[in-house]
Order: C-alpha cells, then sequence, then structure tokens
C-alpha cells in the first residue's frame, strides 16, 4: 500500500514536458553525506533530487525527492520543500516538508528559520527547526551560525552548527561544524557545496 | 525523442523506487564503556535506529545492572577495559562474570566487541587483553552470542596503533570505521 502511495506522489513526473530544461540546473552535496541535483524553474519552481553517500551496501541508501515552490517578497524570502525518501531496501520510508523563511536583516545580515514537521516510519512523527543567521564578513565571504534539531541523519539531534559560507561564481561551498549540545559532545565537520550549472 | 526519453528516466526511477524490498527496521542498543559513548552512531550507523548507552568508567557492573533491560533487542556489547587492571591475576572468573552478565541482558541478538588494545603496553596488559579476548570469545561463542574480533585490525604486533588514538585508550574515527565495517558484515 505504501508503495502504491510512492507511485502516485511520483506519477505526476511522467508528464513532465522537455521545455522545463530550460530552467536552472544545479548539483551540489549536502553535509557531505548527500549528492543532489535539481532543476528550478522560473525561479519558482524547484524538483531535486538527493542521493546518499553512506559508506554502507547500496541496499541501505537513501534517495529523496524533494518538490519546492519559493517566492521573493523584498527582503523576504520563503521557500516550501515537501519531500518523500526511501531506503533502497525499503527498511525505513520518511516524508515531511522544509518550510524555510529567511529575512534580509541589514545588507551584511540575513537571518533564517526553518521548519521541518517530519515523519519517519520507524521513529514517528517530530517538529523539527532550524534557526540561524549569516553575516557578511567580506565580500563573498559569509560566517553562518543555526541552532538546529533538524536530523542530520536519521533521528533529531539538538546542535549548534558554526560554519562558513564562500561564494565564487556560480559555486557555493560552506565547510562546518556541528557540534551536540546535549548528551554526548560529539563534533560533526561538514561541507556543502552547490553548483549552478545553467543561468 | 527527448520526451520519450525523459519518461523512460522517470519510469525506471519509479520503478527502482517502488520496486524495492521490504526489510524490517533495524534497532540497535549499544552497551558499555566510553568507547560506546563517544561513538557517533548516528554517522556511522545512519540507515538504523542506534541508542548510545555507553556510560564512561564502567565495566562488568553496569553491564551486571541492566540485567532483563534488553529482552528481545538487538545488542551491541563492548567492555573490560575498564576492569581487566583489576582482574588481571583472574581472567577466567572474570570472562565467565561478563558473559553470564551479556547473557542475563537477555537480547535476541548479542554482538560482543574484542576489547581494544592500549598504545603503551604498561604492565603487559596488552596481553591480558589478549587472553582475555580469548576466553570471552571462546564462551560468547559457545554461548550463542556473535563475537566481533577487531583486536588485530586496531593493533601492530603488540600495541593500538598510533594513528587511531589520541590519548592511548579511546579510539579516533578513523578507528570506528574499522569496527563499524567488522559489524556491519556480521548484523543480522
Amino acid at each position: 500500500m505504501k508503495n502504491l502511495h510512492c507511485l502516485i506522489i511520483l506519477l505526476p513526473l511522467l508528464f513532465v514536458s522537455p521545455q522545463v530544461i530550460k530552467g536552472q540546473i544545479y548539483f551540489g552535496m549536502r553535509d557531505n553525506n548527500y549528492a543532489y541535483c535539481g532543476l528550478t524553474i522560473k525561479n519558482k519552481f524547484n524538483v531535486s533530487i538527493e542521493h546518499s553517500l553512506y559508506s554502507e551496501k547500496m541496499s541501505y541508501q537513501k534517495i529523496r525527492l524533494y518538490v519546492g515552490y519559493q517566492q521573493n517578497l523584498g527582503d523576504f524570502n520563503l521557500k516550501v520543500s515537501p519531500y518523500i525518501s526511501s531506503v533502497w531496501n525499503g527498511m525505513y520510508k520518511d516524508y515531511g516538508s522544509m518550510i524555510d523563511c529567511s529575512y534580509n536583516i541589514f545588507d551584511f545580515a540575513v537571518g533564517d528559520i526553518t521548519f521541518n514537521p517530519h515523519h519517519d516510519s520507524g521513529f514517528g512523527t517530530d517538529f523539527n527547526y532550524m534557526v540561524g543567521i549569516k553575516c557578511k564578513v567580506y565580500k563573498d565571504l559569509w560566517i553562518t551560525s543555526h541552532y538546529s534539531c533538524i536530523p542530520e541523519f536519521r533521528s533529531s539531534e539538538k546542535r549548534v552548527r558554526l560554519g562558513i559560507l564562500i561564494s565564487v561564481g556560480q559555486l557555493s561551498i560552506e565547510p562546518c561544524l556541528s557540534i551536540a549540545t546535549e548528551g554526548k559532545t560529539i563534533v560533526r565537520s561538514f561541507c556543502s557545496f552547490k553548483y549552478n550549472f545553467i543561468k | 525523442m527527448e520526451t520519450m526519453k525523459i519518461k523512460l528516466y522517470v519510469l525506471i526511477f519509479m520503478t527502482l523506487f517502488v520496486s524495492c524490498s521490504k526489510e524490517e527496521d533495524k534497532e540497535l542498543y549499544f552497551i558499555g564503556d566510553s568507547l560506546i559513548e563517544k561513538w557517533d552512531l548516528q554517522r556511522c550507523f545512519p540507515s538504523y535506529i542506534t541508542h548510545n548507552n555507553g556510560v564512561p568508567g564502567s565495566g562488568i557492573k553496569y553491564i551486571q545492572s541492566k540485567a532483563g533491560a534488553y529482552k528481545n533487542c538487538s545488542v551491541i556489547v563492548l567492555t573490560g577495559t575498564n576492569d581487566v587492571s583489576a582482574f588481571k591475576n583472574d581472567l577466567e572468573t572474570y570472562s565467565d562474570k561478563i558473559v553470564t552478565a551479556i547473557y542475563e541482558l537477555r537480547a535476541s541478538h548479542v554482538y560482543i566487541i574484542s576489547i581494544f588494545p592500549r598504545l603503551k603496553n604498561e604492565n603487559n596488559i596488552n596481553e591480558s587483553i589478549k587472553l582475555l579476548n580469548e576466553l570471552i570469545k571462546k564462551k560468547s561463542t559457545s554461548a550463542g552470542m556473535i563475537y566481533v574480533d577487531v583486536y588485530d585490525d586496531l593493533s601492530n604486533d603488540c600495541c593500538l596503533k598510533s594513528e587511531f588514538t589520541m590519548d592511548g585508550v579511546h579510539i579516533n574515527m578513523q578507528g570506528y570505521e574499522i569496527v563499524t565495517n567488522k559489524i556491519k558484515k556480521v548484523l543480522r
């Protein structure tokens, strides 16, 4: 039955017209562990596929599909991205949505908050969030600071993420440290990048 | 032609996505000392539901205190390094105690990880660890537990390889990756 739900959700993709390829294509990597590529159409609609790069067998890798919508309202930006994902062997599935609101506080500072209602077939439903700020230090160099409980892997953890964001042309790179704020103080180092292929 | 290609790709993706075989969600409980506590389980076992029940400085008494607490669970145990000096002269009795304590957890699947070597072989501690590991291996496998031997993977001829440790006792991410891969091979 769950497979049927997936089929229904994915069925509209069959009717994708080749004209949409004229949008902006991008690819990248999130937190060392997830490679993605996607397409933004008219700066509003967005479809992307993300695949895990865990040091696991293929059957334990995860694939996630995002379908999103974004809107710029002056200094305020809103992006809503529902997603559905599954491990290839069907061990677990999850679905939810990333609701991201950002606001340009000054020319050199952007505040953002992300709400993430998330359902995991093993953990149940969680309401996660991330709140933070990024500040311009020099030209295309920003420092970022976030407090987050959005899962980096599978279960939710409260963590502080500190990083730098460098943008060079169509490429942006963000190395960061993720530090647990409760329980075991495990520090993770991550690097993310994104490249906009066609402008 | 282009439309057909895109639709074909999408169809292949959908078929793969929905036709995947259904495997049961796996929940793993890790119990032991600081070597468990410092293990980034989410990073090493990203597809599983993991519980880190490691307590720094703990030994046999901690395992004994958990008797019956893991009924029908899959448990991975790594303990002994904090007790080995105290029981150095009676490893036979200690290995009996440790295997009994693990058995009393009443878990459905038990995986025992061998005690890691130390960087400094003070008072021939690594010989004691090696001997204790042998005893635990013999007794645990005959009790139906799965013994995961990582001692040789982490050691050179006598001691813990320096590239796997910062302080001589605890291992780093590189060391944990070796242990993780060993466990993944035997997980069921």
